[in-house]
């Protein structure tokens, strides 16, 4: 399978060749995991005072606010002892 | 490079702000202040030290005061990373030199920049008060 891009550039797509597919075309906020942080988090996410909270319960938690780091994105939330705590946006 | 010492005991900011800030600072992590005080108290010498506030055991507060005991050098140095803005008289004493999680990352480097400027070269502990007199 080939793309012609506008300008004129034909990219060659071949499957198998490349594992992550076409990652070079992808926009850099899909590509974070390639040297940064991988874009998944394993549940429950653990805070440091031994609290452990699981995907929905860190709905409930107050949102921080997304740090930008790099070539990573972590979601920031509140722990319930007041410590910040992160997990990858993906 | 001025050497860094960074203290936040969340596992995916530590690493992700210690990989940014790597081509900047020499950098040495830790999860918790207690190990990392231990490294100042081995003489090490740290241009800038960036310590989340609310840790587990010691706070950034108390690494703040800890510090002020050893050397009037590290107070000035000493930079608070923080998710909570309400820092109360603590803020006070630190000035301009905290900031908020989620920052700007040119901004947190600058900071760091600027109280790691000059070099530290040497440490000058502070006089230990004489119980005898």
């Amino acid at each position: 399978m080939s793309t012609t891009s506008k300008l004129g550039i034909v990219a060659v797509y071949r499957p198998g060749a490349n594992p992550r597919g076409r990652s070079w075309l992808r926009p850099p906020h899909l590509r974070r995991g390639r040297f940064g942080l991988q874009g998944r988090q394993e549940w429950p996410k653990e805070c440091g005072c031994g609290r452990a909270w699981s995907r929905s319960a860190w709905a409930s938690l107050l949102r921080v606010g997304v740090f930008d780091v790099g070539s990573d994105r972590l979601e920031l939330r509140q722990c319930a002892c007041l410590s910040t705590i992160a997990v990858p946006l993906s | 490079m001025p050497v860094l010492l960074f203290i936040e005991d969340d596992d995916l900011v530590r690493r992700a702000v210690s990989r940014t800030l790597q081509g900047q600072f020499a950098i040495t992590p830790y999860a918790s202040a207690e190990p990392a005080l231990g490294e100042i108290d081995a003489g090490k010498l740290f241009d800038a030290i960036l310590c989340d506030l609310i840790l587990t055991g010691m706070s950034g507060e108390q690494m703040y005061a800890a510090l002020a005991v050893r050397s009037a050098a590290y107070p000035p140095r000493l930079v608070i990373l923080t998710g909570s803005p309400q820092l109360g008289l603590f803020a006070e004493q630190l000035g301009p030199r905290f900031i908020t999680k989620p920052c700007s990352m040119p901004a947190l480097i600058r900071l760091l920049l600027a109280v790691s400027s000059p070099r530290l070269t040497s440490v000058t502990p502070r006089a230990t008060p004489n119980v005898d007199d």
